[in-house]
Formats: C-alpha cells, sequence, structure tokens
C-alpha cells in the first residue's frame, strides 16, 4: 500500500483551506503564451509552405498556455495537505530536487549564477585552458574549501586529460576564446 | 558575498596578466623561402564546412596528411557544419590571413551562394586565397531503373526531389526548368540527398541529380538509371553515352548551360583566406600540386571512390572570375535556385 | 546462408579482426563516456586508419567503436546525470536517481546487461532481415516517417511528471524550437534572428547536456551538507543485482530492444526519438508507473536496450540503399564505398559475407564492451563518492566540452546555458522539462515528413501497409491506457470504500 491510501480522505476540510495563485507558473505560463503570440505573429509574414507548421504549433501552444493560464488563476489546485511526515527516502527525486532548489536562499543562486557567469566569461575570453584553471582552483580553494595543492594538483591533472584527449589523441578543436588560447 | 567576489576578481587577475602577455605578431612579405620557413611544424588546419562523412570531409582527410608531409607541418581537419558551408566560410575569410588556415569549399554551393548574394553571405568570392581544386565530376541526373523516362525528351511534366533551396540538386532542377522550358514540380523537404534518392528509386518522385560519386552506387546497383549529365563529362563508364546539357539545349541557352556547366565543374575547392602573403600563397599551392599530381595519391584516391581532379590555384582563380561575372540572367536564374 | 553465417563468424575472429575489435572497444568506450564527443566525429577520424585494410578487420575497430559508444554513453548518465551521447538521454532520468540512492552498481549493471541484450537483439533482427530487406525499405517513406513521429507525440502524456496540461505547453514549445533556423521547403528563415548559427536549427547535443545535466551541477554546486546525496558510499555488489534485474523484466528488455531496432530501421527518425518512445511504454506498461523518474530499474533497462539495439536496425537502410540514419551510418556508409563495397545487391549478395559479418562484430563487441564495462564498473562508480563540490570542475568541463564539439562552436556553449537555465528553472518550479526535449526531437520530423508526405501523396498516404500497423499500435496503446486507469480507477474507488466505510 503506498503512502497515498493511507492518507485519510478529506472530505469539505479539504476545500475550506485558502486557494492561492500559484506565482511562478502563473509567470512561466505568461512569458511562455507571450513567446507563443509573438512566434505566431511572426509566422504571418512567412510564405504559405514555410508558415503552415509554425502557425499551427505557435497557436496550439498559445491556446494551451492561455488555459493553463486560466486554470492558474482561477483555478488553483487545492493546496496538497502537509506531507510532513514522510520519510526523506520516501520522497520522489523530483521532489527532493523541487526541494533543494526552493530551499536555496537568494545568496546560493547569486553565488552560483556568479561562478557560472565568471567562468563562461573567461572561457569567451581566455579559452578553455585559462578558464578551467581558474575556476578549478579559485573554486575549489574558496568554495569547496580544499587546500591550494589539492586546487592546483586537480586543475593540472584536468587541463592535462583535456589536452591529451583532444589535443594530442583525437585532435579535435577546444574553444580558445577571443584571444585564441586553444 | 566574500566568496563569489574572490572567484571573479582571481579571474580578473588572471585575465589581466594574459592580455599583457597577447600580442598579435604581424608579418611582412616574404619570400617563398621565409614563408615555408614558417609553416614548418606548425598546425595548418583545414576547416570543412559539412558534418563529418560525407564526401567533403573524406577528401578533407585524404589530403591532410599527405599536404602536412609536403608543408612539413601538421594539417588537421576541422568540421564545422551549419548555414550550408557559409558559415565556415565567412569564418575563414575573416580569419587570419598566415597560411595556417585553409578550407575546402563545395564550389558550386560557394559560388551559387555568392552569385545570389544568399543571407548570410559576408565576402567577395572572388578576393578569396584559391590553392587549387581537389576533385570536380558532373552532376547526373536520374530516374528510377522502372520509369518509363528514357532520355531527356521524356523528363518534362515529371517531378524532381531536392533536399532544399539553395542545394546543388535544387539548382540543377530551377536551371533544367528554364533551360528546357520546363515547369517541372521540385519536391523539396528530403533530410538528405541519400533519402531523396531512396523516393527515387521507390518511384514516389521520378527525377534526382546529384554529382556522379553519389549516384554511382545506385547505378552500378543496377537501381537507378542516367539520364542527363551535367557538367563536364570526366568519361566515367556509368555515364558513357549519356547526353550532356550542352547537347540538348537550344543554341538560344548555350551561353548560359556553358556557365552552370561552369559553376558545377568548379567541384571541391580548398581555399585560404583573402589577402595572404605571396610567397606563402606560393609555398601551399606548390605543396598542393605536388601532393595532387603524385601518382600512387591518385591511385590510392581512384581506388576509394574518391577521384581527385586538379586544377592550380590561377585556373581556379579564373573559373571563379568568370562565374562571378556571369550576365544578369544567369544571375537571375541562380538567386531563384535559393529563395525557393 | 548458413554456410556463409558461420564463414562470416571466421572471418570476423581472425586475430587481426579480434585485435581491431578491441582497440574499438576502447576508443568506443572512452568516446561514449564524454558527453557530445559522438561516435561520428570518432568514426570519421578513424576513417583514414582503416585505409588499406581487408573490410572485416576495418569494420570491426569502425563498427565495434560505434556500438559501444552507445553503451559507454548511458555510463556517463548514470554516473553524473550528463548524457554521454543524446541518446543516453533516458536513462538519465532513472539511472541517475539509483545512482543518488546509492545504487549505482545495480544501475549499471542493469544498463550494461539489457544494452547487450539491445545490441545482440538488434544485430539478429539485422541478419533477419537480409532476404527482405530491399523490398522492406521499397516501403518506407516519409509516411511511415510521419506516422512514427506521431506515435512519439503520444507519449509526451506519460513522459510528464505532475502535470499533463504543463507537459502540453512544454512539448508544443518544443516542437516550436525545433522549427528554429531554415526551413526545409522554401528556404525562409525562422525564428534565428540573423544568426547564421541556428541556420541549422538548435542541435540535440547542446540541449539535452544543458537541460538534463544544468540542474545536477547547480545542485552539486550547492550541495552544502551532502544531502542530495545518501552518504554512505555507493553500493558496487549491485552489479549482479542489477544484472539479474534486467533478466527479471526480459520480456521488457525484449520489447524495448524491438522498439529500437524496429525504428532504427526508418532512416531519419534518429535514436533520440526511440529512447523516449521505450521508456515512456516501459512506464505505461509498468505496474509501478510512480516509481519512473525516481529510480525504476524498468527504466534503466528500456533505455539500455533500445539505445543499443537501433544500430542493427540503423545498418538495414544503410546496406539496402546506401541511406544511412543519421551521421555515424553516414560515415560507415563512407566506409562501405572506400573498401569497394557498394550498397543494394551487392552486399546482400556477392559480398554476404562481409554483411553477416557485421552482425558477428555487433555481437563480438558488445561481448568485449560487456566484459571492460564490468571491469571498470567498480573504479567508475568510486568516482560518485567524491563529494559533490570537488566534482564541480569536472562537470563543467564536460557540459562545456560536450556542448563544444557539437559543431566545433561557442554558439552551442551559450545555447548549452540557455537549456540549463531553463533545466533549473523547470525543476525549481516543477515543469517538466522532458516533454520539451520530445517535443524538440520530434518538432523537425512531423513537420518535414508531413509536408514531403503530402506534397508526394496528398493523404493517400494514409492508407500506406506501414502507416497503418503504427495507426494501429497508436489506436492500441490508447485503448490499452484507457484501460488501464479505468481499471485504476476502479480499484482506487474500491479501497475508498473500504477505508471509508469504516466510522
Amino acid at each position: 500500500m503506498s503512502i497515498d491510501t493511507i492518507r485519510p480522505v478529506h472530505g469539505e476540510e479539504g476545500g475550506s483551506r485558502r486557494r492561492r495563485v500559484n506565482k511562478p507558473d502563473l509567470i512561466i505560463t505568461s512569458v511562455l503564451l507571450v513567446v507563443f503570440v509573438a512566434a505566431y505573429l511572426m509566422a504571418t509574414g512567412w510564405k504559405e509552405l514555410a508558415a503552415y507548421f509554425p502557425l499551427g504549433v505557435s497557436g496550439a501552444g498559445a491556446i494551451a498556455s492561455a488555459s493553463f493560464l486560466v486554470r492558474v488563476l482561477f483555478f488553483p489546485p487545492k493546496p496538497d495537505a502537509p506531507k510532513t511526515d514522510v520519510p526523506e527516502s520516501a520522497k520522489s527525486m523530483a521532489e527532493q530536487e523541487y526541494e533543494f532548489f526552493k530551499n536555496l536562499t537568494s545568496r546560493d543562486w547569486i553565488s552560483s549564477i556568479c561562478w557560472l557567469g565568471g567562468f563562461f566569461i573567461a572561457l569567451a575570453i581566455f579559452g578553455i585552458y585559462v578558464a578551467m584553471a581558474a575556476f578549478t582552483v579559485a573554486y575549489l580553494r574558496f568554495q569547496a574549501d580544499k587546500s591550494w595543492l589539492f586546487a592546483a594538483i586537480y586543475a593540472v591533472v584536468l587541463g592535462g586529460v583535456i589536452y591529451g584527449a583532444f589535443e594530442i589523441i583525437l585532435k579535435l578543436p577546444l574553444p580558445g576564446g577571443l584571444l585564441g588560447l586553444a | 558575498m566574500r566568496k563569489f567576489a574572490l572567484g571573479l576578481a582571481a579571474l580578473a587577475i588572471v585575465g589581466g596578466t594574459l592580455t599583457g602577455c597577447s600580442s598579435a605578431a604581424t608579418s611582412a612579405s616574404s619570400s617563398p623561402e621565409q614563408a615555408a620557413e614558417k609553416l614548418k611544424n606548425q598546425t595548418i588546419t583545414l576547416v570543412v564546412p559539412f558534418d563529418p562523412g560525407g564526401g567533403y570531409d573524406a577528401y578533407a582527410r585524404m589530403l591532410a596528411p599527405k599536404l602536412g608531409d609536403e608543408l612539413g607541418a601538421t594539417v588537421i581537419v576541422e568540421n564545422k557544419p551549419g548555414a550550408g558551408g557559409i558559415l565556415a566560410t565567412n569564418e575563414v575569410v575573416h580569419g587570419k590571413p598566415d597560411g595556417k588556415t585553409l578550407v575546402l569549399l563545395n564550389g558550386p554551393g560557394h559560388l551559387g551562394a555568392a552569385i545570389a548574394k544568399t543571407n548570410g553571405v559576408r565576402y567577395d568570392a572572388k578576393t578569396m586565397s584559391y590553392i587549387g581544386q581537389i576533385s570536380s565530376e558532373p552532376d547526373v541526373l536520374v530516374t528510377s531503373k522502372s520509369s518509363s523516362i528514357a532520355s531527356a525528351d521524356d523528363i518534362s511534366g515529371k517531378r524532381f526531389a531536392a533536399t532544399g533551396p539553395g542545394s546543388n540538386e535544387y539548382i540543377d532542377a530551377i536551371v533544367l526548368n528554364q533551360q528546357l522550358g520546363m515547369q517541372n514540380q521540385v519536391v523539396t523537404g528530403f533530410k538528405s540527398s541519400n533519402e531523396a534518392s531512396l523516393n527515387v528509386i521507390q518511384g514516389n518522385v521520378d527525377l534526382h541529380s546529384r554529382s556522379l560519386g553519389s549516384q554511382q552506387p545506385g547505378i552500378n546497383a543496377g537501381d537507378l538509371k542516367p539520364i542527363l549529365v551535367i557538367g563536364e563529362n570526366t568519361g566515367a563508364k556509368e555515364i558513357e553515352g549519356v547526353d550532356n546539357l550542352l547537347d540538348v539545349v537550344n543554341d538560344d541557352q548555350k551561353e548560359l548551360a556553358t556557365l552552370h556547366t561552369k559553376l558545377i565543374s568548379s567541384g571541391r575547392l580548398i581555399a585560404a583566406p583573402p589577402g595572404i602573403d605571396p610567397g606563402t600563397l606560393q609555398v601551399i599551392r606548390e605543396a598542393f600540386e605536388k601532393v595532387m599530381t603524385d601518382e600512387a595519391f591518385v591511385k590510392a584516391a581512384a581506388d576509394s571512390g574518391r577521384p581527385v581532379h586538379y586544377a592550380s590555384g590561377d585556373d581556379v582563380q579564373k573559373l571563379v572570375n568568370d562565374v562571378m561575372g556571369s550576365p544578369q540572367e544567369y544571375v537571375d536564374l541562380i538567386t531563384k535556385a535559393y529563395s525557393g | 546462408m548458413l554456410d556463409a553465417i558461420w564463414s562470416a563468424l571466421g572471418e570476423a575472429v581472425t586475430p587481426i579482426s579480434l585485435l581491431m575489435l578491441l582497440i574499438g572497444v576502447v576508443i568506443g568506450f572512452l568516446v561514449g563516456i564524454l558527453p557530445g564527443l559522438g561516435g561520428a566525429v570518432t568514426l570519421a577520424l578513424l576513417i583514414p586508419v582503416t585505409f588499406g585494410m581487408d573490410p572485416v578487420p576495418a569494420f570491426s575497430l569502425l563498427l565495434g567503436m560505434y556500438v559501444v559508444s552507445a553503451i559507454a554513453g548511458d555510463f556517463t548518465s548514470i554516473l553524473f546525470g550528463i548524457p554521454g551521447e543524446p541518446t543516453a538521454a533516458a536513462m538519465v532520468l532513472d539511472g541517475y536517481p539509483l545512482n543518488k540512492k546509492g545504487q549505482a552498481g545495480r544501475a549499471l549493471g542493469a544498463s550494461l546487461s539489457s544494452s547487450a541484450i539491445g545490441a545482440i537483439f538488434g544485430a539478429i533482427l539485422l541478419m533477419a532481415l537480409i532476404p527482405v530487406m530491399r523490398p522492406l525499405m521499397m516501403g518506407i517513406s516519409a509516411p511511415e516517417l510521419f506516422a512514427a513521429a506521431v506515435l512519439g507525440l503520444t507519449f509526451i502524456a506519460s513522459l510528464s511528471s505532475g502535470s499533463i496540461h504543463k507537459g502540453l505547453v512544454m512539448a508544443t514549445m518544443g516542437v516550436l524550437l525545433s522549427l528554429v533556423g531554415i526551413d526545409p521547403n522554401l528556404g525562409t528563415e525562422r525564428y534565428a534572428f540573423g544568426s547564421l548559427h541556428l541556420w541549422e536549427g538548435i542541435g540535440i547535443v547542446p540541449v539535452v547536456v544543458g537541460l538534463l545535466g544544468g540542474a545536477e551541477v547547480l545542485q552539486s554546486m550547492l550541495d552544502k551538507e551532502g544531502h542530495t546525496k545518501t552518504a554512505v558510499a555507493p553500493h558496487l555488489g549491485g552489479i549482479l543485482v542489477g544484472v539479474k534485474d534486467s533478466f527479471r523484466h526480459w520480456w521488457l528488455m525484449l520489447r524495448a530492444s524491438a522498439i529500437g531496432a524496429v525504428l532504427g530501421i526508418l532512416p531519419g527518425l534518429g535514436g533520440s526519438v526511440s529512447q523516449f518512445i521505450a521508456y515512456g511504454h516501459a512506464k505505461q506498461t509498468s505496474k509501478n508507473p510512480e516509481e519512473f523518474g525516481n529510480g525504476a530499474i524498468e527504466g534503466v533497462i528500456a533505455s539500455g536496450a533500445t539505445t543499443t539495439a537501433k544500430d542493427g536496425g540503423h545498418l538495414v537502410p544503410t546496406i539496402a540503399f546506401g541511406v544511412p540514419s543519421g551521421a555515424s551510418m553516414a560515415v560507415l556508409l563512407g566506409a562501405f564505398l572506400i573498401l569497394g563495397l557498394n550498397p543494394g545487391p551487392e552486399m546482400l549478395g556477392e559480398h554476404l559475407e562481409v554483411t553477416l559479418s557485421l552482425v558477428w562484430i555487433i555481437v563480438l563487441s558488445t561481448i568485449a564492451a560487456v566484459i571492460l564495462g564490468y571491469l571498470l564498473i567498480r573504479p567508475l562508480a568510486k568516482l560518485t563518492s567524491v563529494t559533490g563540490r570537488s566534482l564541480v570542475p569536472f562537470l563543467i568541463a564536460m557540459l562545456t566540452i560536450g556542448a563544444f564539439s557539437n559543431t566545433s562552436s561557442l554558439d552551442d556553449v551559450w545555447i548549452m546555458l540557455v537549456f540549463l537555465a531553463i533545466g533549473v528553472l523547470s525543476t525549481r518550479f516543477k515543469w517538466p522539462r522532458i516533454p520539451l526535449l520530445l517535443g524538440l526531437v520530434l518538432g523537425e520530423i512531423l513537420e518535414r515528413y508531413f509536408t514531403v508526405s503530402y506534397t508526394l501523396f496528398q493523404f493517400s498516404w494514409i492508407g500506406r501497409p506501414g502507416v497503418i500497423v503504427i495507426e494501429v499500435i497508436i489506436a492500441g496503446m490508447i485503448l490499452f491506457t484507457a484501460i488501464r486507469i479505468a481499471l485504476k480507477k476502479r480499484a482506487a474507488k474500491g479501497e475508498l470504500l473500504t477505508l471509508g466505510g469504516r466510522p
């Protein structure tokens, strides 16, 4: 028997709980609706053979997202009964991931965006080797609290493996960035 | 807060030192000997503007090691597919003309796009430094073996198969329509020219024109029969006795047919960015010529089903100038073949 | 024929062939594990090596490498949550959760054994079809491909965890995204906003890597107390459990293999579609569909078997008419021609032995891969015990290089980043991301083959035999699902009654 079936059956009690509009869903759906409508409008300018499918798809998308918007705004689902008693291990993986991201502070988000942003900006400018080495050392030292030595060895090994695989064995190009350092 | 600020700061420091160190070396005009010395032990990239696995890729990979031997350098092949080859060509044209970047071009596609001034072309085909031609083969128009079509006289009112506008097969169809005074429908949208070919074999569509090399297996298997040769006949046994476009057009269309023959025969070209130093160009051209006139190489290429056809850089330059100076009528025709 | 089969085996087990096979298998493993670096590029790199070789050793190298790269691609999916190949995307859905639960060994074992069965199934199908493959291929054109894509669409519902309505919106968005680029019929630039890079559409590799791998990287970055992973060291003894699991679900394994192999015959459909069909099918027919996405071993088995079974199928159009399905088969076709083998009647008559040896090569390289994989599982699974943050630089390198190697362009890295953001947002706000991916892989096929079907046949194609078969399958599937849902509802009602009946 699964968790759901053990849960007591709610009668009127569930309905009395206040329905709340799910704001993220509202925003996401609105954005998607705008994209679909814009795509539709763009497609109206093309010749028939190139336009029929985009028109159909963006039209269908607009209808699907508009109807979902109506659902979000006017028929929000009853809030689930609080499942505080559910043990961590019984939660589905999607649920765990969802909660993981939900529990992040805005500091966490800014921090990871800065680290990733820094890496990819460095990649665009200096190419993979420099970006990778700088990121590896800095990240391991300051974010993962490893020793300088560990960070340096890690960076050298990673760079070495990439170099060996791509430059020597496979002879495949790697991103060199604006300065062409690859 | 401190931690990610540190992350960015670390990157900035590394960045700062590197910008200080990197300074573009400028090269003055040099003699062939100096130029040859400069290329020794260097890595030369031969860009293929298409996916790995096609004919272009095969030619590039065949040529790369030999050219490297001649130049005393390492030539590596880099696939950069995108926008029917235009993407990579744009990049190469605006790259450094130091001889370390070469590109293998699809002649008809490259020149066709340049004539039609199609969207996205950001170069003047005439200014590129051509190294030479590696292969040239005619296009062959085929139909299914069970088809009632026997010669070019029967093709009016039949349907062509093609991948999409701007492809060699689509250009052929448009040109044939115009030159033979037909209104044949061109069925587009096939994912690959092999798939279009299968639909011809199945009898779903009647006609399909593409390069001889691609048609040979189907003809040899007895699934396809050749109807018309477009371009200079190279004397392959599969197309012996098959009509050539030049023979079937009316006299008033001869000029355009000749131009189109030239376009198709431009084949596969090797080129470097415009403005390359003459000494370097000469060195690469000579090395290329040596490879292409090496009997063992020519034989090995023919044995692997990829016959080579050499033309010097000068000849290619002339051909490009001819084609690029086409009369308006031909320009309009090609433009039509790109606009669908 | 029987004689030919045995002499083909003889050709395939000569010392030189076996040596080439082993080299191919090792290379295939490395290439498969690296995301983005696909079989096609590596095949192209290996072609010059085969100059002057006899056909069978040459194919031992090429085909051995190719088959194994698909098997190894699943390893990356399970170990890091980043698909090693676009065809290993469905493997992430359940393989990675199993790893998180500390059952990496079990997932790897199941994936390895189901991949092996899938590959062998595909090879046997290839052999069985030799006498009929040319007539068979004469009946496969655009309408069959369109119908198969529609079949793929029907799995959107079962792949939308949570809300089906959200899944539909996401799938439609995926289809819309697939239209980016130059349209196949008129050359019109659609939604590319002047970017030449987008002319050929949004590449599947950067999308898969970003969409599925991104959220995992971010989780590793922010993993404070290591709570995204069970603290216990990965349970390695599970390898055999995984192998047993896959044979316990032998019927599913065979069905998934059949889905992969049969859809593989359709040139142009590509392996990225069939994995989701097999996965969706496994979920629909499972007794515990709610376990899917949560570490269901059936999900692993279905995706594992399909990815490798497709290779045998892919070879059918390549051998019969020289029509390759996808880039890798195109390179292999190039190799056929270089070695003087003409696809078509020649490979089914005069060179039948070479064709049959391909079957053996698939079987032998799979066996070699299983042995190698088995040896590698332990060291590889140990990697997962490295805690979250230390893995981050490595994961980011994989994402970046994986996306970049699609077309050797930084633009693909930016596309990967966009889909990374989409993947993270979907996870954060409970929007299903798999329908987006499914829409993206199906969209182009739907438009392209509908247009071609209509131009070729108007609507008479609806009655083509191949199309009817797929139509029947779609109808049967819908009926099956409806009955299951109805039965479930009845059962649930009964349960409620017994529960609610008590005062």
